[in-house]
């Protein structure tokens, strides 16, 4: 469905009128309390089986599935890969960044896990948009763009949808996608008054104020000289987007002194990660400022096709910490985003059961696994599942935790699952007549 | 032009119709959905042309040169005739079912040699071409029915199995629209309907009578959008008094310098090259003290009898004979730092700088995929062996062409092969592939980017890992792979004989071909094995490169690169309420795309010619059209918010200077640094492969900034400069006030003298900085005008009896030529003390700050 369209069948059309009365973000408006999402994707494809879907044996044609590990670990519902994740996972003595037992020790209790989850497809770009989009041939806004959407029908956001690279961010040009690089580059521009990267203020609080009062006025002169579709729609966000710029200011104040850094988490661990911890923290404390709806980060480069098992280590090793510096940041008291937030982490798909001859590295493999935690998700559950040979295995519509035979009713988990779920509980059913998903929906979340 | 048969034809379909006999309710009732090609012929030939117009009444011209603005009858009735196609049958049943494995280098073509092949809605008018493919093959019988019923229900051998099962709804409309082929209704000869064989589509005609902008106004926005510049007085002087040289005043920017740089922008989003230093070469580690000369010895140690392009093994040498020289053969700090970077980056640069020299020698664009020949600047030349190194602070935008050879591992020097940007270090640098991937991804590359044929759209089934693990090969023997494979592994053995690990390095003992599917394949013709191995990328860019859908391809790219907006997209999903709508608008947009490629193809293959033909269409003119219908209009218009790269040029040609300053002598552009480009919406070779073109918070939040820095800054620096210097504010003096004090201590009164060269400025400031031709008094003046009153009277009341005001900001005040580096070459130089301006003592610096401020964030400014 293109976009037109979908502004017609979800009956917004405020987007495409110019100058609609909008008032300026402004702290004694009310905010946006939630939900909220951050979604993120390891990009390229992870292996399954180096955390929560082991496979220690070998294939059905005798091929060893894992090289780094014989046995599995169990806690609770969960299997895990008994390995861990080194800042060089060449030297067992090298600092450790984590591991799926020590992920599974402290966030257990709030890990929903779907294994066996079928992506269908085995290329990059078709997985991400049926990861996040729902929907395997249609290029749907993906599910943070979708909340995003909705949120800014109803309130003035200065980055409902912010993401820096990677993972799958289409919009249909329903919200802009916002990049954010850096804590600092932001503060430089944030504050309207300001030499860039300055604290000297070049106008005084009456000349700013009108000149967005001749701005708004200069907007709806434009409105009346514009008569193509496109023009309007162009004016229309950028008035939207001049309104919102005064958010920006208060959301850089609500920020730490200093950006969290992977140093604060693991000391000696260096700074491979901080642009991502930092995009983290910027939409935690933006959507506590109410300037962010949803967030979509990557992270690494899984696609390792050689050299499987030691890379794949590290940037596990990496993705773990993120999860858990988001997952800690919500919990804090101070955020007030416990029952707010979710989380959703996934890859493009997974990894093939064998490894590659000569390069030690691994392929593009469908069946996957995704991690969501969020308000009133219970815990300590798996859904879905692999069969022995890593394929996926169906499950028992009914309790996916449960193997059924497709003889019997089976289902194999589908992403599209997930986002019928998605979509209830973050209220984002009205989608569903205009960006239809395929399958029946399954309790999951 | 028509051929005699189909003006023949047309002649007596006039002659013989008889509007509005035909649309009884027995035509009507067997038009239920899906709609019957055959039977609607038949109530198109009554419909057409009777909409109350007489066709002789309407305005044609069918000459080559002007083609007709008015749609034929016979026009429209093919139109409605490949709409009834796309919908009726093509989306919903050919294309996920039969394209991927029934284009000429699919499967079912390659293996079993099948006769039904289907073109990609890519091809010009494919859809009659598919049409005639589908109507000659109902025809053609098998094991007593339909053959092509028997193939698709596989009642027959089929490699692609079973598609529609029998009695299947898919199966049902095929059939029926077989049937309704091969037993036309009893209609008198008098109602044949028309050929649409010669009928090509084109662009729809209301579009072609939309309102453009005038030629002034065009070239204005095409002088920004490709030179960076405004146009010059005479210029306009010029398109003033005779519009009509709006063609030649475009040809002639097409020649400009500042276009050929314009044309690597517009392709390097494609290719995605670092120009800006954001990725070097894998010789980067010459600058770490890291490496140890073991481990240059390990790395190059003759593993490779042959080094082309022998980039690491040249600086390897180097950097052993300077620190031979130096007699310290550990200190690899010796290595020049700055001769490594320059070579890095005229690496990265040199398949866009052959782009530059194909298209500043008016060669054919085939070339970038062709040319037996690169080029170099004197830091590629020093890297190939083809030179000496270039002293310090050459120059590096003196390219010229080169064959390369090889030099060592073989008896005799010969050339490598060479293939336009194909074989260059670059292209295979940023693409690469791995020992699994075997050059898939770029074969991929090859297909979007010269044949505007995305492989993976041929894979929408989706993929069923335990079926795939129960074949054998299941890339060749799984119709579920081989429907991408057949074609994206044809494709691939392009790059045969170039590493896959290290990207950029020939090894030819790798061209071999081992089974069939890794010899070079295209549409059907299989690479000889008898060739000589180092041919296949040669031989596989002259095919690509005389496909028609190349020309189709480059105009792709032109169009997105100048208008901002993607080519519409074939909508294929014919449940969207407004299907008929969207194909209608990507047929008429299609048709004017091919227009282009056909107009480039017949004058030399020249790029220049799809940038001139669509910098004069109105997908780039157009202005103002409200009766155009919504889906027409998409695409058109004002309103594409301006790249950092192109706003960038704005900036310093409408304000003399740019947001950035100076960095080593040259113009420093803050909004395509590493600090603001990805903010802006730019692309990154790495992290962000396409661009934003929807305006965003964060982007009005550095537009802002820049707006803040350069209003500030601008004021003193221009009432510094003599007045025949000044650019910005040439209507006015630094005292030029609105208001006066008739006497001290008196009330302020209007200065009308004052205000009234204040307005003409600020109409000049609209006319310069947006192109508007305001009059003084107008609304748009009015409201800059009170912004300046309001502030001047702010900053006089804040002053009163104080005489004069500071500069808020030490960068603001008048000491500096913003247009002049200074000796360091990172910064500006300084004014004579005499001319410098370091006070607001008429509060009009404050007044003009404010109003520039104000006018840079504008909306017109940002975007075009």
């Amino acid at each position: 469905m293109d976009r037109r369209s979908f502004l017609k069948a979800a009956g917004s059309f405020a987007v495409l009128l110019p100058w609609a009365g909008s008032k300026a973000f402004a702290q004694s408006q009310p905010r946006y309390g939630g939900p909220f999402l951050i979604c993120i994707n390891a990009e390229g494809g992870w292996d399954t089986t180096m955390f929560f879907d082991p496979k220690p044996g070998n294939n059905d044609k005798g091929a060893r599935m894992n090289n780094s590990y014989t046995t599995v670990g169990t806690r609770g519902p969960f299997s895990y890969a008994p390995v861990s994740f080194r800042v060089d996972s060449a030297n067992e003595n090298s600092l450790l960044l984590h591991s799926p037992e020590g992920f599974l020790n402290n966030h257990a209790n709030r890990l929903l896990l779907l294994n066996g989850v079928d992506t269908t497809t085995n290329a990059h770009s078709v997985g991400k948009q049926t990861v996040w989009g729902g929907h395997p041939t249609r290029e749907y806004p993906s599910v943070g763009a979708l909340l995003a959407i909705k949120a800014s029908q109803d309130f003035e956001l200065p980055c409902a949808y912010l993401s820096d690279s990677g993972g799958y961010l289409k919009t249909q040009g329903l919200v802009p996608l916002t990049r954010i690089t850096s804590t600092s580059t932001l503060r430089n521009i944030a504050y309207d008054r300001r030499f860039p990267a300055s604290a000297t203020n070049l106008l005084s609080e009456q000349t700013s104020q009108r000149i967005q009062e001749a701005q708004e006025k200069r907007i709806e002169q434009l409105a009346q000289q514009l008569h193509m579709p496109e023009s309007k729609e162009a004016l229309a966000h950028y008035n939207k987007a001049m309104l919102a710029k005064n958010g920006l200011a208060p959301w850089m104040e609500s920020l730490p002194s200093t950006s969290i850094n992977l140093e604060q988490l693991r000391p000696g661990a260096g700074t491979v990660i901080n642009p991502v911890l930092q995009q983290a923290e910027l939409a935690l404390y933006g959507f506590r400022a109410g300037t962010v709806v949803s967030a979509s980060l990557s992270l690494g480069a899984f696609d390792t096709h050689a050299n499987n098992d030691a890379l794949q280590r590290i940037y596990l090793g990496r993705l773990f910490v993120l999860i858990e510096y988001i997952l800690n940041k919500i919990a804090e008291p101070d955020m007030e985003l416990a029952d707010k937030v979710y989380v959703v982490v996934g890859s493009d798909f997974a990894r093939t059961p064998a490894y590659n001859t000569n390069s030690a590295g691994k392929d593009h493999w469908n069946a996957t696994s995704l991690m969501v935690f969020g308000p009133n998700i219970e815990g300590n559950r798996v859904l879905g599942r692999t069969a022995a040979n890593q394929h996926p295995a169906h499950v028992n519509p009914q309790n996916p935790s449960q193997p059924l035979s497709e003889e019997s009713g089976g289902i194999v988990l589908k992403p599209s699952h997930l986002h019928h779920e998605l979509r209830r509980v973050l209220g984002l059913q009205n989608f569903n007549s205009s960006h239809g998903l395929l399958d029946t929906p399954v309790s999951l979340l | 032009m028509q051929n005699d048969t189909s003006k023949h034809e047309l002649k007596n379909f006039r002659r013989r119709r008889r509007c509005g006999e035909k649309t009884s309710g027995h035509w009507e009732k067997r038009l239920e959905w899906p709609l019957c090609l055959a039977t609607s012929f038949f109530l198109l030939l009554a419909l057409a042309g009777c909409d109350g117009k007489s066709s002789a009444n309407k305005k044609t011209n069918e000459t080559e040169e002007d083609p007709p603005t008015v749609e034929t009858d016979v026009e429209a009735f093919c139109k409605t005739q490949r709409q009834q196609f796309h919908q009726g049958l093509w989306a919903p049943l050919f294309i996920k079912a039969c394209q991927g494995c029934h284009n000429s280098s699919g499967a079912a073509i390659l293996d079993e040699r099948a006769r039904f092949v289907l073109l990609p809605e890519t091809y010009p008018n494919a859809a009659q071409a598919n049409l005639n493919t589908i109507a000659s093959f109902a025809k053609e019988q098998a094991e007593g029915s339909s053959y092509l019923l028997a193939k698709v229900s596989g009642k027959i051998p089929h490699l692609g199995n079973t598609i529609y099962p029998e009695g299947s709804e898919e199966y049902r409309q095929l059939e029926s629209f077989i049937s309704e082929l091969n037993n036309p209704p009893n209609t008198p000869d008098a109602e044949l309907p028309p050929s649409c064989e010669n009928v090509a589509p084109r662009m729809d005609s209301r579009l072609s009578a939309v309102q453009l902008l005038d030629a002034q106004a065009t070239f204005r926005k095409a002088t920004i959008n490709i030179a960076g510049r405004l146009p010059t007085s005479e210029e306009e002087a010029r398109l003033e008094q005779t519009p009509e040289h709006l063609r030649t005043s475009m040809e002639a920017l097409l020649e400009e310098e500042a276009f050929y740089e314009r044309l690597k922008e517009v392709f390097n989003d494609m290719f995605l090259f670092s120009l800006r230093g954001q990725r070097g070469f894998a010789f980067n580690y010459f600058q770490s003290k890291d490496y140890t000369r073991t481990d240059f010895d390990t790395i190059y140690a003759a593993t490779y009898y042959e080094d082309f392009p022998n980039i690491q093994r040249k600086l390897t040498s180097v950097l052993n004979r300077r620190m031979n020289e130096a007699g310290d053969t550990t200190n690899f700090s010796l290595v020049n730092a700055a001769t490594a970077t320059a070579v890095s980056l005229a690496l990265w640069e040199e398949p866009l700088a052959l782009i530059a020299y194909i298209a500043r020698n008016n060669l054919p664009f085939t070339e970038i995929l062709t040319a037996n020949y690169t080029v170099v600047n004197p830091y590629s030349a020093y890297a190939y062996n083809l030179g000496e190194q270039p002293a310090e602070g050459t120059p590096a935008n003196n390219w010229w062409p080169v064959q390369l050879i090889q030099r060592q591992g073989t008896p005799t020097e010969a050339l490598v092969p060479s293939s336009g940007i194909l074989s260059t270090a670059a292209f295979l640098a940023q693409w690469t592939t791995t020992a699994t991937n075997l050059h898939r991804g770029r074969a991929e590359f090859l297909s979007k980017n010269f044949l505007a044929t995305s492989i993976l759209s041929f894979a929408q089934r989706p993929v069923n890992s335990t079926q795939l693990d129960a074949t054998n090969n299941p890339t060749v023997n799984n119709p579920a792979c081989a429907v991408c494979h057949y074609y994206m592994d044809g494709l691939s053995p392009t790059f045969t004989g170039f590493g896959l690990g290290t990207q950029a390095t020939y090894q030819p003992h790798l061209a071999t071909w081992d089974n069939k599917i890794y010899l070079p394949t295209f549409q059907g013709e299989i690479f000889p094995r008898s060739h000589n191995n180092r041919l296949s990328m040669p031989w596989m860019a002259e095919r690509i490169a005389a496909d028609p859908r190349f020309p189709y391809a480059m105009v792709l790219r032109v169009f997105e690169g100048i208008t901002g907006r993607k080519p519409l997209e074939y909508p294929s999903d014919i449940t969207q309420p407004n299907y008929v709508q969207l194909l209608a608008a990507w047929e008429s947009q299609n048709a004017f795309l091919h227009e282009v490629a056909s107009k480039m193809a017949q004058q030399g293959m020249n790029i220049k010619v799809a940038f001139r033909e669509i910098l004069l269409s109105p997908y780039f003119r157009a202005a103002q059209d409200a009766q155009l219908p919504a889906e027409l209009a998409i695409g058109l218009g004002e309103g594409r918010l301006l790249t950092p790269e192109i706003l960038s040029r704005k900036i310093k040609a409408t304000l003399g200077t740019a947001w950035g300053g100076f960095s080593n002598f040259l113009p420093n552009h803050s909004l395509t640094s590493a600090t603001y480009n990805v903010l802006y919406g730019g692309i990154h070779p790495t992290e962000n492969a396409a661009r934003l073109t929807q305006i965003n918070t964060i982007i009005t939040a550095v537009a802002g900034a820049m707006a803040r820095e350069m209003g500030c800054r601008l004021p003193a620096w221009e009432f510094a400069k003599l007045p025949a210097e000044r650019i910005l504010l040439t209507h006015v003096q630094v005292d030029t006030k609105p208001l006066r004090q008739n006497s001290p201590g008196g009330p302020l009164e209007v200065d009308s003298t004052g205000e009234q060269a204040i307005r003409e400025n600020l109409a000049y400031l609209h006319k310069r900085l947006f192109g508007e031709n305001l009059s003084p008094h107008s609304p748009e003046v009015d409201l800059s005008y009170a912004l300046f009153v309001d502030a001047w009277k702010e900053r006089a009341e804040a002053n009163e009896g104080r005489g004069t005001s500071t500069i808020a900001h030490g960068s603001c005040a008048g000491r500096w030529d913003l247009s002049q580096a200074s000796s360091t070459g990172s910064s500006y130089t300084e004014l004579p003390s005499g001319q410098q301006l370091t006070t607001d003592a008429h509060y009009t610096l404050y007044a003009w700050e404010t109003v520039l401020t104000y006018l840079l964030m504008d909306f017109r400014f940002i975007h075009e």
